[in-house]
């Protein structure tokens, strides 16, 4: 500045003369090379899509050959832990709360069917009066009382059918009502009707069990994790209804007030049939009866008189009461017994309904039922050896079954082992039991001395065996019970070409106060085939009487009732449990028995 | 050229935005379409589900019982029942039709007078060489007639009043009582097998005793050199036995009866020798009451052999 005033203070403007306006003078601007700021943009959006893109035909590309869908399209949103979305993860249109059960051969006993509530949202109603006039057809109302509804129910949803069918779903959606939905949930059917009631059970509205097997195995069937596989039980339908068909048939013939039966896998203790009538039909299961405290608890149809109902056996018992004399060691199958003088114990008489009425072996006293010589033979053990064996049989608890405690008989046993506890238990009258505690014992007894424990559910292979009894005194029992139906009570069981085995027990029913005069529990218990027994039954008759035949009106004991009955099942199911009968092949007693315990030993 | 990279990159960016526009719009049709078929499955397994329920519901034993109440005969139904069961060797050889009846047998007492009746046959012999009298059982002549066959097919077309010769095959064998274990005649030594039936040879000539052949003693009747119809041999005591009791031809096939359980498990626990199995050859001995003797042939009433020859039809 101070030369320029120097040169020239006055002279002509210099025309490329600019006054500085501040700072130092503007630097020039360089010419542009590279890319503008559009295209920077530009190519940043493409490189923002080429990502995109490149990303998105990663993901959509298939690995390994299998497409992957979005999480929206299999719908477990949220980590599925809701129960529509676990029903939806399974490929199933309603949400399934319990699993399938089926027989041992794979038949379904109980299963789940759709089901739809119908409701209305009142808001999306147009004309309620058309809509209750043509509902009401479906839904079997009355139109009005439907129409007030529609009207003035507050504003929500009314319910207008539950439990309507597919169809009738179908048809309330094809009138094409705005506002009128479905909400579908899986009900609990039953197929085969009234077989095997008191094991399957049944459930209530929330689906949860009630009884039976259903509620025995609750939480088990209402596994979330489970619930798609089905349950097979060791019920076979064929057995099951031949048994059930049979008792119908016998407590129609004796005129009884109820029947109940089992049948029972000797080795594996899997129950091929329980049956108990009277029964229901699990599909509309009655509530339980109102009864007054003095009336019999058998009224009810829900009562399993099988495995809930407590009972003396009667005469049933001596085989268990010989089996324990024999396990002891003390006797023999040729020990002399007095069956001749009556027992008087503690105010008591004992004496035999028709008994043999003089010195008997042990073989005889089994064959003929004898109280006298029973007693006196359980007298001559000890209540420690009686009790300690029927404890390995398992009549101190109750049976191990898939069914609510509950619903299971409690075993009466003596609290306090007197003489005369020990000779009534010795014949059968001292302890109550159900038929399901006979079956099982019985069955541990005469498998070689494995412990049964009673199941439901089909085994895939036999339990270990737990040896309780010795084998040798198995066989001394089959034999026993091969020689009552060859030539005593137990004739009139007998089929011919399955070798049976069996006992006959007729108890008086135990009522208030002491034992009826006239009431009896008729009971059989048989096995088959009696050298090797495969299977083991029951038939337990309430109150038999003998109204048809040339033994009309005689005493209703068991040989009369419920052998005949057992002779009606054992026709029905041996053929459909893969048995053939074999007449020349049958084993006689003698040929079962070896020479142990000195053969049996009886006047023939 | 700032141009052409501008060009180029707008391009590019519509290029990879139609690209990424596209694979959504291709993803979205996938969704719908596995949406619609996931609904398809679930509503599939619902209808299979309830078939399952129906069908059980239709196979419910009460229903089936109704029907084959209704239709059981109509569709001649039976009930499986222990008398529906037989063993193989009580059924007749099907098809069997009698041709002949084997002749007397021959006498070789005494050989000379044999051989003159065979050379002379119209020779008159004398009384005390004449054969034996046949014995005079009076049904035994009919049942050797052949009955009359009008229709095709086995068992089918008897004619009215003709013997059906499996009938009497079948009374004539519950005839006799059944064989005991110890042999033909309880209380001896079990027999030497007797003369086991054989198919019969082409032109159906009967077949000879063979060597040394005697009849079993005390059995009241002379059994000619017969062939017996596999039904009415007692059991050899050194063959297996048949259930029946009745001998079986050799080379039959022994179909066992179907007496196993359908559940198969081991049958023996560990450490128990069940009693063994009954064999037939040494039979436990019974108690002195139980072994009362029960001939099979009273010696004035044994039924005859029989002496039919069966050839099965073609």
């Amino acid at each position: 500045m101070n030369r320029l005033f120097e040169e020239n203070p006055f002279g002509a403007p210099d025309p490329d003369f600019r006054p500085p306006l501040a700072g130092p003078p503007a630097p020039r601007r360089k010419p542009r090379r590279g890319p503008s700021r559009s295209v920077l943009l530009m190519g940043a959006f493409v490189g923002g899509f080429l990502l995109l893109g490149g990303r998105m035909a990663m993901v959509a590309w298939p690995e390994d050959g299998t497409a992957q869908a979005s999480p929206a399209a299999t719908g477990s949103a949220g980590g599925g832990s809701s129960v529509l979305a676990q029903a939806a993860a399974r490929d199933e249109l309603l949400p399934r709360l319990r699993a399938d059960l089926q027989d041992r051969s794979g038949r379904i006993l109980a299963t789940s069917l759709p089901i739809y509530d119908i409701y209305a949202d009142r808001a999306r109603i147009l004309d309620p009066a058309e809509t209750a006039t043509r509902l009401a057809e479906v839904a079997r109302t009355d139109p009005v009382a439907l129409q007030q509804r529609l009207t003035q129910a507050p504003r929500g949803t009314i319910t207008i059918m539950r439990s309507a069918t597919p169809a009738q779903l179908q048809q309330i959606h094809d009138m094409g009502l705005p506002g009128i939905y479905g909400a579908g949930r899986l009900t609990r059917f039953y197929p085969e009707g009234r077989l095997a009631a008191h094991v399957l059970g049944g459930v209530n509205a929330e689906q949860r069990g009630v009884g039976g097997v259903e509620l025995g195995l609750d939480a088990y069937i209402r596994d979330p994790a489970q619930v798609d596989k089905p349950i097979p039980l060791s019920i076979d339908v064929r057995v099951q209804a031949g048994l059930e068909s049979a008792l119908r048939e016998a407590r129609a013939r004796f005129a009884a007030y109820g029947a109940a039966g089992v049948i029972m896998d000797a080795r594996t203790g899997e129950i091929i049939a329980m049956a108990s009538i009277p029964d229901f039909d699990p599909n509309h299961r009655p509530s339980p009866l109102a009864l007054k405290p003095n009336e019999d608890s058998a009224l009810d149809p829900l009562f399993d008189r099988a495995a809930q109902g407590s009972y003396e056996m009667g005469s049933v018992f001596k085989i268990f009461t010989a089996a324990a004399a024999l396990e002891s060691g003390m006797v023999d199958l040729s020990t002399i017994l007095d069956a001749r003088n009556p027992i008087y114990r503690a105010g008591h008489r004992i004496t035999d309904y028709r008994g043999p009425n003089r010195m008997v072996t042990l073989t005889e006293g089994v064959m003929f039922s004898s109280n006298l010589a029973l007693g006196r033979l359980a007298t001559m053990i000890g209540h420690e050896h009686m009790s300690e064996f029927l404890r390995k049989l398992g009549f101190y608890e109750r049976v191990p079954l898939q069914y609510p405690t509950a619903s299971l008989a409690m075993p009466q046993t003596p609290r306090n082992w007197g003489p005369l506890e020990l000779i009534t238990v010795g014949y059968g009258h001292g302890i109550s039991v159900s038929p399901l505690h006979v079956v099982a014992a019985a069955a541990t007894l005469v498998n070689g001395g494995c412990r049964v424990r009673a199941t439901l559910v089909r085994l895939e292979a036999p339990p270990p065996c737990e040896r309780v009894v010795d084998p040798e005194v198995s066989v001394a029992a089959r034999g026993l019970m091969r020689l009552v139906v060859q030539y005593t009570t137990g004739r009139n069981a007998e089929v011919k070409g399955y070798e049976m085995g069996g006992k006959t027990g007729t108890a008086l029913k135990a009522i208030k106060g002491g034992y009826s005069q006239r009431e009896r529990i008729a009971n059989f218990l048989t096995i088959f085939p009696a050298h090797d027994p495969k299977y083991v039954a029951i038939v337990s008759l309430d109150d038999p009487k003998v109204i048809e035949g040339k033994e009309r009106n005689l005493s209703p004991t068991a040989g009369r009732t419920a052998a005949p009955a057992m002779k009606d099942v054992i026709e029905r199911i041996a053929p459909l449990l893969g048995l053939a009968p074999d007449v020349a092949g049958e084993w006689k007693a003698e040929q079962i028995v070896g020479a142990r315990f000195g053969g049996l030993k009886y006047r023939p | 050229m700032r141009r052409a990279l501008t060009l180029l990159t707008a391009l590019a960016l519509m290029l990879a935005a139609s690209y990424a526009h596209r694979v959504k719009i291709e993803t979205r049709e996938l969704e719908k379409r596995v949406g619609a078929m996931t609904a398809e499955v679930k509503q599939r397994r619902a209808a299979v589900a309830t078939l399952n329920a129906e069908w059980a519901y239709l196979n419910r034993p009460e229903r089936l019982l109704r029907l084959a109440a209704v239709y059981g005969e109509e569709m001649e139904l039976k009930p499986r029942r222990p008398d529906a069961f037989a063993h193989l060797d009580e059924i007749p050889i099907p098809g069997g039709r009698l041709i002949s009846r084997a002749p007397a047998p021959l006498d070789l007492s005494d050989l000379d007078a044999a051989i003159m009746g065979a050379l002379n046959p119209e020779a008159p012999v004398s009384a005390a060489e004449a054969p034996p009298a046949e014995p005079a059982f009076p049904d035994y002549e009919e049942v050797v007639t052949e009955p009359e066959f009008v229709g095709e097919g086995v068992g089918e077309g008897w004619a009215e009043g003709a013997l059906d010769p499996y009938a009497a095959a079948l009374v004539e064998s519950q005839a006799l009582p059944p064989p005991t274990r110890s042999g033909p005649v309880a209380g001896t030594a079990p027999q030497a097998a007797p003369f086991a039936f054989q198919p019969p040879m082409a032109g159906g000539q009967p077949q000879a005793a063979p060597q040394g052949y005697a009849p079993p003693p005390g059995a009241g009747f002379s059994p000619t050199p017969a062939v017996y119809a596999p039904a009415y041999a007692p059991a050899p005591a050194s063959a297996p036995p048949s259930p029946t009791g009745y001998a079986l031809p050799p080379g039959a096939v022994i179909v066992p009866a179907p007496g196993g359980s359908p559940v198969a498990y081991p049958s023996a626990p560990a450490g128990f020798a069940p009693p063994a199995p009954y064999n037939g050859a040494a039979p436990t001995p019974l108690p002195a009451a139980m072994s009362a003797p029960q001939p099979v042939f009273a010696p004035d009433q044994a039924p005859p052999p029989r002496i039919e020859i069966w050839e099965p039809l073609p």
